[in-house]
Protein backbone atom coordinates (compact mmCIF):
# COMPACT_ATOMS: atom_id res chain seq x y z
CA UNK A 1 0.00 0.00 0.00
CA UNK A 2 3.17 2.49 1.13
CA UNK A 3 4.34 1.82 -1.95
CA UNK A 4 1.61 2.18 -4.48
CA UNK A 5 1.21 5.53 -2.80
CA UNK A 6 4.84 6.52 -2.66
CA UNK A 7 4.67 5.98 -6.85
CA UNK A 8 1.61 7.98 -7.52
CA UNK A 9 3.11 10.79 -5.13
CA UNK A 10 6.19 10.33 -7.53
CA UNK A 11 3.88 10.94 -10.40
CA UNK A 12 2.14 13.77 -9.40
CA UNK A 13 5.15 15.33 -8.19
CA UNK A 14 7.44 14.64 -11.25
CA UNK A 15 5.67 17.11 -13.09
CA UNK A 16 6.88 19.83 -10.83
CA UNK A 17 10.70 18.09 -11.14
CA UNK A 18 11.74 20.76 -14.38
CA UNK A 19 11.77 23.73 -11.22
CA UNK A 20 14.57 22.16 -9.35
CA UNK A 21 15.17 18.66 -9.48
CA UNK A 22 15.24 17.83 -13.26
CA UNK A 23 16.09 21.75 -14.33
CA UNK A 24 17.08 21.68 -17.95
CA UNK A 25 20.21 23.78 -17.38
CA UNK A 26 21.59 22.92 -14.43
CA UNK A 27 20.95 19.08 -14.29
CA UNK A 28 19.76 18.47 -17.74
CA UNK A 29 22.07 20.54 -19.64
CA UNK A 30 20.46 21.75 -21.89
CA UNK A 31 19.83 25.43 -23.46
CA UNK A 32 23.48 25.87 -22.72
CA UNK A 33 24.68 28.69 -25.69
CA UNK A 34 21.66 30.48 -23.85
CA UNK A 35 22.79 30.14 -20.62
CA UNK A 36 26.69 31.18 -21.56
CA UNK A 37 25.97 33.95 -24.44
CA UNK A 38 22.85 35.48 -23.29
CA UNK A 39 23.60 36.08 -19.37
CA UNK A 40 25.95 39.30 -19.36
CA UNK A 41 23.30 41.03 -18.16
CA UNK A 42 20.21 40.48 -16.14
CA UNK A 43 18.02 42.16 -18.76
CA UNK A 44 19.40 39.70 -21.75
CA UNK A 45 18.55 37.09 -19.43
CA UNK A 46 14.93 38.01 -18.74
CA UNK A 47 14.29 38.37 -22.90
CA UNK A 48 15.34 35.35 -23.30
CA UNK A 49 12.97 33.79 -20.51
CA UNK A 50 10.12 35.37 -21.66
CA UNK A 51 10.46 34.16 -24.89
CA UNK A 52 11.08 30.42 -23.37
CA UNK A 53 7.95 30.60 -21.40
CA UNK A 54 6.06 32.16 -24.18
CA UNK A 55 7.49 29.35 -26.53
CA UNK A 56 7.45 26.59 -23.73
CA UNK A 57 4.53 26.13 -22.77
CA UNK A 58 2.22 26.26 -26.47
CA UNK A 59 4.88 23.85 -27.75
CA UNK A 60 4.19 21.50 -24.69
CA UNK A 61 0.34 21.77 -25.04
CA UNK A 62 0.58 20.94 -28.33
CA UNK A 63 3.04 18.07 -27.93
CA UNK A 64 0.50 16.62 -25.77
CA UNK A 65 -2.94 17.64 -28.11
CA UNK A 66 -1.16 16.00 -31.52
CA UNK A 67 1.98 14.49 -30.58
CA UNK A 68 0.86 11.13 -30.97
CA UNK A 69 -0.68 12.11 -34.40
CA UNK A 70 2.49 13.32 -36.40
CA UNK A 71 5.08 11.01 -37.23
CA UNK A 72 8.46 11.13 -34.98
CA UNK A 73 10.48 12.47 -37.23
CA UNK A 74 8.62 15.60 -37.99
CA UNK A 75 7.71 16.20 -34.71
CA UNK A 76 11.08 18.12 -34.23
CA UNK A 77 10.38 20.58 -37.55
CA UNK A 78 6.57 21.06 -36.84
CA UNK A 79 7.59 22.41 -32.87
CA UNK A 80 10.25 24.68 -34.56
CA UNK A 81 8.16 25.76 -36.67
CA UNK A 82 5.65 26.74 -34.45
CA UNK A 83 8.16 28.20 -31.46
CA UNK A 84 9.51 30.16 -34.52
CA UNK A 85 6.40 31.70 -35.47
CA UNK A 86 5.54 32.18 -31.58
CA UNK A 87 8.90 34.64 -31.36
CA UNK A 88 7.58 36.91 -33.87
CA UNK A 89 4.93 38.43 -31.71
CA UNK A 90 6.82 38.21 -28.78
CA UNK A 91 9.81 40.45 -30.65
CA UNK A 92 7.34 43.05 -31.06
CA UNK A 93 5.42 42.48 -27.68
CA UNK A 94 9.25 43.14 -25.98
CA UNK A 95 10.09 46.11 -27.89
CA UNK A 96 7.44 48.06 -25.74
CA UNK A 97 9.55 47.53 -22.59
CA UNK A 98 13.56 46.77 -23.60
CA UNK A 99 15.09 49.52 -25.58
CA UNK A 100 16.13 48.32 -28.95
CA UNK A 101 19.70 48.54 -28.48
CA UNK A 102 19.38 45.68 -25.68
CA UNK A 103 17.29 43.32 -27.81
CA UNK A 104 20.16 44.31 -30.75
CA UNK A 105 23.03 42.81 -28.41
CA UNK A 106 21.27 40.08 -28.26
CA UNK A 107 21.84 39.47 -31.65
CA UNK A 108 20.99 35.90 -33.19
CA UNK A 109 20.61 34.29 -29.92
CA UNK A 110 17.20 35.67 -30.01
CA UNK A 111 15.83 34.21 -33.18
CA UNK A 112 17.85 30.57 -32.31
CA UNK A 113 14.91 30.22 -29.13
CA UNK A 114 13.43 28.78 -31.88
CA UNK A 115 15.28 25.43 -32.18
CA UNK A 116 15.81 25.91 -28.42
CA UNK A 117 16.76 22.44 -27.16
CA UNK A 118 14.57 22.61 -24.20
CA UNK A 119 11.91 22.84 -26.37
CA UNK A 120 12.65 19.62 -28.61
CA UNK A 121 13.28 18.02 -24.81
CA UNK A 122 9.50 19.26 -23.91
CA UNK A 123 8.18 18.25 -27.48
CA UNK A 124 9.59 14.58 -27.44
CA UNK A 125 9.62 13.47 -24.04
CA UNK A 126 7.32 10.42 -23.45
CA UNK A 127 6.39 12.01 -20.07
CA UNK A 128 4.89 14.92 -21.91
CA UNK A 129 3.11 13.10 -24.58
CA UNK A 130 1.51 10.70 -22.59
CA UNK A 131 0.34 13.39 -20.28
CA UNK A 132 -3.32 15.47 -20.30
CA UNK A 133 -2.59 18.38 -21.72
CA UNK A 134 -3.06 20.15 -18.24
CA UNK A 135 -0.63 18.68 -16.98
CA UNK A 136 1.63 19.23 -20.25
CA UNK A 137 0.74 22.85 -19.82
CA UNK A 138 2.34 22.06 -16.16
CA UNK A 139 5.15 20.58 -17.41
CA UNK A 140 6.07 23.14 -19.86
CA UNK A 141 5.76 26.12 -17.44
CA UNK A 142 8.05 23.90 -14.79
CA UNK A 143 10.79 23.37 -17.75
CA UNK A 144 10.61 27.31 -18.42
CA UNK A 145 10.60 28.64 -14.97
CA UNK A 146 13.47 25.96 -14.48
CA UNK A 147 15.22 27.70 -17.35
CA UNK A 148 14.69 31.16 -16.30
CA UNK A 149 15.73 30.59 -13.07
CA UNK A 150 19.17 29.24 -14.01
CA UNK A 151 19.42 31.99 -16.60
CA UNK A 152 18.67 34.58 -14.07
CA UNK A 153 21.21 32.87 -11.29
CA UNK A 154 24.24 33.26 -13.79
CA UNK A 155 23.58 36.31 -14.93
CA UNK A 156 22.93 37.51 -11.28
CA UNK A 157 26.64 36.92 -10.97
CA UNK A 158 28.12 37.75 -14.44
CA UNK A 159 26.51 41.11 -13.77
CA UNK A 160 27.32 41.76 -10.00
CA UNK A 161 30.79 40.56 -10.70
CA UNK A 162 31.35 41.81 -14.48
CA UNK A 163 30.01 44.81 -14.99
CA UNK A 164 29.22 46.04 -10.92
CA UNK A 165 25.46 46.17 -11.25
CA UNK A 166 22.64 44.97 -10.90
CA UNK A 167 19.37 45.26 -14.29
CA UNK A 168 21.47 47.97 -14.81
CA UNK A 169 21.75 49.78 -11.77
CA UNK A 170 25.38 50.32 -10.48
CA UNK A 171 26.09 48.98 -6.76
CA UNK A 172 28.60 49.31 -4.68
CA UNK A 173 28.66 45.67 -3.39
CA UNK A 174 31.82 44.29 -5.31
CA UNK A 175 35.02 45.62 -4.47
CA UNK A 176 36.32 43.93 -7.60
CA UNK A 177 35.27 44.14 -11.35
CA UNK A 178 36.25 41.06 -13.05
CA UNK A 179 35.53 42.04 -16.67
CA UNK A 180 36.50 39.04 -17.73
CA UNK A 181 33.43 37.48 -16.50
CA UNK A 182 31.49 39.12 -19.48
CA UNK A 183 33.03 37.17 -22.01
CA UNK A 184 31.92 33.48 -23.17
CA UNK A 185 34.50 31.64 -21.42
CA UNK A 186 33.75 32.80 -18.00
CA UNK A 187 29.98 32.07 -18.52
CA UNK A 188 30.92 28.47 -18.86
CA UNK A 189 33.19 28.73 -16.03
CA UNK A 190 29.82 30.15 -14.14
CA UNK A 191 27.58 27.51 -15.57
CA UNK A 192 29.81 24.84 -14.78
CA UNK A 193 29.98 26.02 -10.67
CA UNK A 194 26.67 26.78 -10.57
CA UNK A 195 25.74 23.34 -11.70
CA UNK A 196 27.79 21.80 -9.66
CA UNK A 197 26.29 23.35 -6.43
CA UNK A 198 22.55 22.84 -7.74
CA UNK A 199 23.33 18.88 -8.26
CA UNK A 200 24.74 18.61 -4.82
CA UNK A 201 21.86 20.07 -3.27
CA UNK A 202 19.49 18.15 -5.31
CA UNK A 203 21.45 15.08 -4.73
CA UNK A 204 21.56 16.28 -0.69
CA UNK A 205 17.94 16.52 -0.77
CA UNK A 206 17.01 13.04 -1.85
CA UNK A 207 19.29 11.63 0.59
CA UNK A 208 17.61 13.30 3.26
CA UNK A 209 14.32 12.76 2.51
CA UNK A 210 14.83 9.18 1.93
CA UNK A 211 16.78 9.36 5.64
CA UNK A 212 13.86 10.76 6.86
CA UNK A 213 11.23 8.65 4.70
CA UNK A 214 13.09 5.47 6.37
CA UNK A 215 13.36 6.55 9.82
CA UNK A 216 9.75 7.08 10.26
CA UNK A 217 8.76 3.71 8.36
CA UNK A 218 11.28 1.66 10.90
CA UNK A 219 9.13 4.19 13.71
CA UNK A 220 6.00 2.50 12.50
CA UNK A 221 7.52 -0.93 12.08
CA UNK A 222 9.30 -1.53 15.14
CA UNK A 223 6.61 -1.42 17.96
CA UNK A 224 4.63 -4.16 16.09
CA UNK A 225 7.43 -6.87 15.56
CA UNK A 226 7.80 -8.86 18.02
CA UNK A 227 11.96 -8.72 19.01
CA UNK A 228 13.55 -12.22 17.90
CA UNK A 229 15.99 -12.18 20.38
CA UNK A 230 13.26 -12.53 23.53
CA UNK A 231 11.53 -15.15 21.14
CA UNK A 232 14.59 -17.34 21.39
CA UNK A 233 15.19 -16.47 24.97
CA UNK A 234 12.01 -18.30 25.81
CA UNK B 1 56.89 -2.27 -28.82
CA UNK B 2 54.82 -1.30 -25.68
CA UNK B 3 53.88 2.08 -24.73
CA UNK B 4 52.59 2.93 -21.13
CA UNK B 5 50.15 5.91 -20.91
CA UNK B 6 49.67 7.16 -17.70
CA UNK B 7 48.63 10.39 -16.01
CA UNK B 8 51.20 13.06 -15.48
CA UNK B 9 53.41 14.04 -13.93
CA UNK B 10 55.32 10.76 -15.79
CA UNK B 11 58.07 10.19 -14.01
CA UNK B 12 61.28 8.01 -14.10
CA UNK B 13 63.51 5.98 -11.58
CA UNK B 14 64.94 8.52 -9.18
CA UNK B 15 62.65 11.54 -10.10
CA UNK B 16 59.46 12.38 -8.84
CA UNK B 17 57.03 14.94 -8.98
CA UNK B 18 58.36 16.44 -5.91
CA UNK B 19 62.36 16.80 -7.69
CA UNK B 20 60.70 18.31 -11.07
CA UNK B 21 58.63 20.90 -8.67
CA UNK B 22 61.51 21.35 -6.39
CA UNK B 23 63.52 21.87 -9.96
CA UNK B 24 61.32 24.47 -11.33
CA UNK B 25 61.54 26.66 -7.84
CA UNK B 26 65.39 26.38 -7.84
CA UNK B 27 65.05 27.90 -11.91
CA UNK B 28 62.62 30.50 -10.43
CA UNK B 29 64.85 31.79 -7.53
CA UNK B 30 67.63 34.06 -9.91
CA UNK B 31 64.41 35.56 -11.62
CA UNK B 32 63.23 36.94 -8.38
CA UNK B 33 67.04 37.97 -7.63
CA UNK B 34 67.16 39.60 -10.53
CA UNK B 35 63.89 41.43 -10.20
CA UNK B 36 64.75 42.28 -6.89
CA UNK B 37 67.98 43.88 -8.12
CA UNK B 38 65.55 45.79 -10.33
CA UNK B 39 62.47 46.97 -9.37
CA UNK B 40 63.49 46.31 -5.12
CA UNK B 41 61.77 44.41 -3.16
CA UNK B 42 58.36 44.63 -4.28
CA UNK B 43 58.46 41.68 -6.71
CA UNK B 44 59.70 39.52 -3.90
CA UNK B 45 56.76 40.62 -1.51
CA UNK B 46 54.82 40.16 -4.72
CA UNK B 47 55.65 36.40 -5.60
CA UNK B 48 55.18 35.48 -2.01
CA UNK B 49 51.62 36.69 -1.74
CA UNK B 50 51.05 34.81 -4.78
CA UNK B 51 52.46 31.61 -3.49
CA UNK B 52 50.36 32.22 -0.50
CA UNK B 53 47.61 32.88 -1.54
CA UNK B 54 48.14 29.67 -4.12
CA UNK B 55 49.36 27.21 -1.12
CA UNK B 56 46.20 28.46 0.77
CA UNK B 57 43.65 27.90 -2.14
CA UNK B 58 44.71 24.37 -2.97
CA UNK B 59 44.48 23.67 0.63
CA UNK B 60 41.02 24.93 0.71
CA UNK B 61 40.12 23.55 -2.53
CA UNK B 62 41.86 19.97 -1.61
CA UNK B 63 39.76 20.35 1.41
CA UNK B 64 36.19 20.46 -0.20
CA UNK B 65 36.85 17.95 -2.50
CA UNK B 66 37.14 15.42 0.32
CA UNK B 67 40.74 14.35 -0.68
CA UNK B 68 43.86 14.09 2.35
CA UNK B 69 46.05 17.35 1.76
CA UNK B 70 49.78 15.98 0.22
CA UNK B 71 52.19 18.84 2.13
CA UNK B 72 54.62 17.69 -0.06
CA UNK B 73 53.00 18.73 -2.82
CA UNK B 74 55.15 21.71 -4.32
CA UNK B 75 53.16 22.38 -7.63
CA UNK B 76 51.14 25.23 -6.03
CA UNK B 77 54.16 27.13 -4.96
CA UNK B 78 55.51 26.47 -8.25
CA UNK B 79 52.41 28.49 -9.75
CA UNK B 80 52.14 30.79 -8.07
CA UNK B 81 55.98 32.27 -8.16
CA UNK B 82 56.03 31.79 -11.91
CA UNK B 83 52.21 33.52 -12.20
CA UNK B 84 53.76 36.69 -10.13
CA UNK B 85 56.95 36.89 -12.63
CA UNK B 86 54.54 37.18 -15.27
CA UNK B 87 52.87 40.59 -13.96
CA UNK B 88 55.06 43.91 -14.18
CA UNK B 89 56.34 44.85 -10.96
CA UNK B 90 54.35 47.58 -10.16
CA UNK B 91 50.68 45.25 -10.44
CA UNK B 92 48.70 45.61 -7.06
CA UNK B 93 48.76 43.20 -4.93
CA UNK B 94 44.86 43.16 -5.58
CA UNK B 95 45.58 42.26 -9.27
CA UNK B 96 48.03 39.30 -8.60
CA UNK B 97 45.86 37.92 -5.64
CA UNK B 98 43.15 37.42 -8.08
CA UNK B 99 44.96 35.90 -10.87
CA UNK B 100 46.22 33.40 -8.31
CA UNK B 101 42.51 32.47 -7.07
CA UNK B 102 41.80 32.15 -10.81
CA UNK B 103 44.24 29.79 -11.18
CA UNK B 104 43.88 27.68 -8.46
CA UNK B 105 40.23 27.75 -7.97
CA UNK B 106 39.17 27.81 -11.22
CA UNK B 107 42.07 26.47 -13.90
CA UNK B 108 43.07 23.74 -11.58
CA UNK B 109 40.86 22.23 -9.04
CA UNK B 110 37.56 21.76 -10.97
CA UNK B 111 39.68 19.57 -13.55
CA UNK B 112 41.23 17.48 -10.40
CA UNK B 113 43.55 18.99 -9.28
CA UNK B 114 47.24 18.21 -9.08
CA UNK B 115 48.60 15.94 -12.85
CA UNK B 116 44.98 16.30 -14.10
CA UNK B 117 44.71 20.23 -15.08
CA UNK B 118 44.18 20.87 -18.90
CA UNK B 119 45.37 24.16 -18.79
CA UNK B 120 48.32 25.59 -17.24
CA UNK B 121 46.88 27.46 -14.26
CA UNK B 122 49.62 30.47 -13.98
CA UNK B 123 48.73 30.98 -17.41
CA UNK B 124 45.30 31.07 -17.09
CA UNK B 125 45.22 32.97 -14.15
CA UNK B 126 47.69 36.10 -15.89
CA UNK B 127 45.27 35.14 -18.93
CA UNK B 128 42.59 36.19 -16.65
CA UNK B 129 44.28 39.09 -15.35
CA UNK B 130 44.98 40.57 -18.48
CA UNK B 131 41.50 40.13 -19.76
CA UNK B 132 40.20 42.38 -16.24
CA UNK B 133 42.87 44.65 -15.96
CA UNK B 134 44.70 45.19 -19.30
CA UNK B 135 46.21 48.96 -18.74
CA UNK B 136 47.49 48.23 -15.44
CA UNK B 137 49.04 44.28 -16.50
CA UNK B 138 50.46 45.82 -19.84
CA UNK B 139 51.91 48.90 -18.35
CA UNK B 140 55.34 48.41 -16.66
CA UNK B 141 57.76 50.37 -14.53
CA UNK B 142 61.46 51.41 -16.06
CA UNK B 143 64.09 49.28 -14.64
CA UNK B 144 65.87 50.78 -11.60
CA UNK B 145 63.29 52.83 -10.32
CA UNK B 146 62.67 51.58 -7.13
CA UNK B 147 59.21 50.86 -6.37
CA UNK B 148 57.27 51.73 -2.68
CA UNK B 149 56.43 48.03 -1.13
CA UNK B 150 52.58 48.84 -1.03
CA UNK B 151 50.02 51.60 -2.08
CA UNK B 152 49.98 53.86 -4.89
CA UNK B 153 52.92 53.52 -7.31
CA UNK B 154 54.08 56.80 -7.90
CA UNK B 155 56.73 55.75 -10.50
CA UNK B 156 56.10 56.61 -14.28
CA UNK B 157 55.11 53.11 -16.01
CA UNK B 158 55.57 53.11 -20.13
CA UNK B 159 54.26 50.41 -22.68
CA UNK B 160 56.59 47.33 -23.28
CA UNK B 161 58.52 46.57 -25.84
CA UNK B 162 56.16 43.89 -27.07
CA UNK B 163 53.96 47.07 -27.72
CA UNK B 164 56.28 49.16 -29.30
CA UNK B 165 56.85 46.23 -32.17
CA UNK B 166 53.21 45.81 -32.24
CA UNK B 167 53.42 50.12 -33.25
CA UNK B 168 56.05 49.00 -35.96
CA UNK B 169 58.58 51.60 -33.74
CA UNK B 170 62.25 50.03 -32.99
CA UNK B 171 63.07 50.46 -29.83
CA UNK B 172 66.25 51.81 -28.92
CA UNK B 173 68.15 48.92 -26.80
CA UNK B 174 71.43 47.22 -27.86
CA UNK B 175 71.82 43.39 -27.46
CA UNK B 176 73.66 43.64 -24.25
CA UNK B 177 71.05 45.22 -22.13
CA UNK B 178 68.61 43.36 -24.38
CA UNK B 179 70.40 39.82 -23.10
CA UNK B 180 70.52 41.31 -19.26
CA UNK B 181 67.06 42.44 -18.88
CA UNK B 182 67.47 46.22 -18.85
CA UNK B 183 64.48 46.96 -20.28
CA UNK B 184 60.61 47.49 -19.23
CA UNK B 185 59.05 44.32 -19.04
CA UNK B 186 56.85 41.92 -17.13
CA UNK B 187 58.87 41.96 -14.40
CA UNK B 188 60.44 38.30 -14.40
CA UNK B 189 60.43 37.95 -18.27
CA UNK B 190 62.92 40.12 -19.10
CA UNK B 191 65.84 38.65 -17.89
CA UNK B 192 67.22 36.75 -21.03
CA UNK B 193 70.23 35.35 -20.34
CA UNK B 194 69.44 33.96 -16.71
CA UNK B 195 66.67 32.13 -17.68
CA UNK B 196 68.70 31.00 -20.93
CA UNK B 197 70.75 29.71 -18.17
CA UNK B 198 67.97 28.28 -16.03
CA UNK B 199 66.80 25.88 -18.97
CA UNK B 200 70.55 24.81 -19.07
CA UNK B 201 70.00 24.00 -16.10
CA UNK B 202 66.31 22.02 -16.21
CA UNK B 203 67.85 20.30 -19.39
CA UNK B 204 70.38 18.80 -17.60
CA UNK B 205 68.43 17.80 -14.60
CA UNK B 206 66.09 16.79 -17.84
CA UNK B 207 62.97 18.63 -15.74
CA UNK B 208 62.22 20.05 -19.44
CA UNK B 209 62.53 18.15 -22.70
CA UNK B 210 64.36 20.01 -25.30
CA UNK B 211 61.94 19.68 -28.20
CA UNK B 212 59.69 21.76 -26.35
CA UNK B 213 61.43 25.04 -25.81
CA UNK B 214 63.69 24.44 -28.37
CA UNK B 215 60.95 24.08 -31.06
CA UNK B 216 58.99 26.78 -29.56
CA UNK B 217 62.01 29.10 -29.74
CA UNK B 218 63.48 28.38 -33.38
CA UNK B 219 59.88 28.59 -35.26
CA UNK B 220 59.28 32.13 -33.72
CA UNK B 221 62.25 32.82 -34.53
CA UNK B 222 62.11 31.32 -37.85
CA UNK B 223 58.57 33.41 -38.48
CA UNK B 224 59.91 36.61 -36.84
CA UNK B 225 63.17 36.48 -39.42
CA UNK B 226 60.84 35.69 -42.62
CA UNK B 227 57.74 38.37 -41.74
CA UNK B 228 59.72 41.38 -39.82
CA UNK B 229 56.97 44.19 -38.65
CA UNK B 230 59.48 46.60 -37.68
CA UNK B 231 61.91 48.87 -40.76
CA UNK B 232 64.72 46.84 -39.19
CA UNK B 233 67.35 44.29 -40.34
CA UNK B 234 65.82 40.82 -40.19
CA UNK B 235 67.99 39.43 -37.60
CA UNK B 236 67.38 42.30 -35.43
CA UNK B 237 63.71 41.46 -35.92
CA UNK B 238 64.10 38.26 -34.47
CA UNK B 239 65.93 38.99 -31.34
CA UNK B 240 64.11 42.31 -30.47
CA UNK B 241 60.86 39.79 -31.40
CA UNK B 242 62.18 36.84 -29.11
CA UNK B 243 63.09 39.16 -26.43
CA UNK B 244 60.33 40.98 -25.95
CA UNK B 245 57.07 40.39 -24.11
CA UNK B 246 57.78 36.77 -22.32
CA UNK B 247 58.52 34.42 -24.95
CA UNK B 248 61.71 33.37 -23.42
CA UNK B 249 59.72 33.06 -20.29
CA UNK B 250 56.70 31.05 -22.10
CA UNK B 251 59.45 28.47 -23.82
CA UNK B 252 61.09 27.68 -20.45
CA UNK B 253 58.76 28.24 -17.98
CA UNK B 254 55.32 27.86 -18.91
CA UNK B 255 55.07 25.35 -22.46
CA UNK B 256 56.85 22.51 -21.01
CA UNK B 257 54.78 21.53 -17.94
CA UNK B 258 54.67 18.15 -17.66
CA UNK B 259 51.08 17.74 -16.69
CA UNK B 260 50.06 20.14 -19.45
CA UNK B 261 52.00 19.34 -22.58
CA UNK B 262 52.33 15.82 -24.49
CA UNK B 263 54.25 12.46 -23.46
CA UNK B 264 55.14 11.46 -26.68
CA UNK B 265 58.66 13.05 -28.22
CA UNK B 266 57.08 13.48 -31.68
CA UNK B 267 54.38 15.02 -29.88
CA UNK B 268 56.67 17.43 -28.35
CA UNK B 269 58.41 18.34 -30.88
CA UNK B 270 55.21 19.00 -32.20
CA UNK B 271 53.77 21.36 -29.73
CA UNK B 272 56.62 23.12 -29.46
CA UNK B 273 56.68 24.26 -32.95
CA UNK B 274 52.34 24.47 -33.05
CA UNK B 275 52.75 26.83 -29.85
CA UNK B 276 55.90 28.84 -31.95
CA UNK B 277 53.40 29.55 -34.68
CA UNK B 278 50.57 30.56 -32.48
CA UNK B 279 52.13 32.78 -30.58
CA UNK B 280 53.36 34.81 -33.62
CA UNK B 281 49.90 34.75 -34.72
CA UNK B 282 48.67 35.86 -31.38
CA UNK B 283 51.25 38.58 -30.89
CA UNK B 284 50.48 39.88 -34.79
CA UNK B 285 46.90 39.55 -35.01
CA UNK B 286 46.04 39.24 -31.18
CA UNK B 287 44.26 42.08 -29.49
CA UNK B 288 47.21 42.00 -26.84
CA UNK B 289 50.90 42.69 -27.33
CA UNK B 290 52.20 39.96 -25.53
CA UNK B 291 50.23 37.14 -26.91
CA UNK B 292 52.35 34.14 -26.34
CA UNK B 293 50.65 33.42 -22.47
CA UNK B 294 47.08 32.92 -24.81
CA UNK B 295 49.26 30.73 -27.50
CA UNK B 296 50.29 28.74 -24.66
CA UNK B 297 46.65 28.47 -23.28
CA UNK B 298 45.23 27.62 -27.01
CA UNK B 299 47.96 24.43 -26.93
CA UNK B 300 47.27 22.95 -23.83
CA UNK B 301 44.06 22.26 -25.03
CA UNK B 302 45.65 20.77 -28.35
CA UNK B 303 48.14 18.68 -26.46
CA UNK B 304 46.28 15.76 -25.98
CA UNK B 305 45.31 15.57 -29.06
CA UNK B 306 48.93 16.07 -30.62
CA UNK B 307 49.58 12.80 -28.51
CA UNK B 308 46.92 10.71 -30.10
CA UNK B 309 47.83 11.72 -33.56
CA UNK B 310 51.89 11.03 -32.61
CA UNK B 311 50.72 7.55 -31.54
CA UNK B 312 48.86 7.08 -34.63
CA UNK B 313 51.29 8.11 -36.75
CA UNK B 314 54.15 5.79 -34.64
CA UNK B 315 51.69 2.83 -35.32
CA UNK B 316 51.38 3.76 -39.33
CA UNK B 317 55.14 3.88 -39.29
CA UNK B 318 55.72 0.69 -37.50
CA UNK B 319 53.13 -1.00 -40.21
CA UNK B 320 54.41 0.25 -43.16
CA UNK B 321 58.13 -1.14 -41.54
CA UNK B 322 56.48 -4.17 -41.19
CA UNK B 323 54.93 -4.55 -44.25
CA UNK B 324 58.42 -3.32 -46.37
CA UNK B 325 60.26 -6.43 -44.05
CA UNK B 326 57.76 -8.46 -45.69
CA UNK B 327 58.33 -7.69 -49.14
CA UNK B 328 62.04 -7.68 -48.94
CA UNK B 329 61.34 -10.80 -47.80
CA UNK B 330 59.20 -12.27 -50.22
Amino acid sequence: MSLLNSTKAKRFFRRFDGVFQQNPVFVLGLGIPFAVCATTSLRHAAIVSIAMVCTGVPVSLLASLLGRHIPKWLRTTVYALVSALLLIPVRTYLQNYFQPATLEALGIYFSLMSVNTVIFYLGQSNRVVQEKPWWAVVIGLCASLGFSLALFLIAFFRELFGTGSIWGYPVELVPVKLSGLLMPFAGFFVLGFLGAFWQFAARAGNLLAEHRRSRKAKQKASPKEPRPAAEREE
Amino acid sequence: MKQAIKTAPSLRARETARTMMGDMLIAAVPLYVMATYFYGVRPLMLGIASAAVCWCAELLATLISGKRPNFADLSSLVTGLLLALLFPASASYRVVITAALFAMLVAKHPFGGTGQNPFNPAAAGFAFAAVCWPSEVFSYPIPLDRLENSGEIAARLAPGVAELLRQGAVPALDSMELLLGNFSGPMGATHILVMETCLLFLLIRKTVNWRVPLGFLAISGLLAWLFPRIPADPMDSLIFELCSGAMVFAAVYMLPDPVTSPKTNLGRLVYGCLGGVAAFLFRRYGGFAQGEIFAVLLMNALAYTIDRFSYQSAEYIRRVRLELAKFNKG
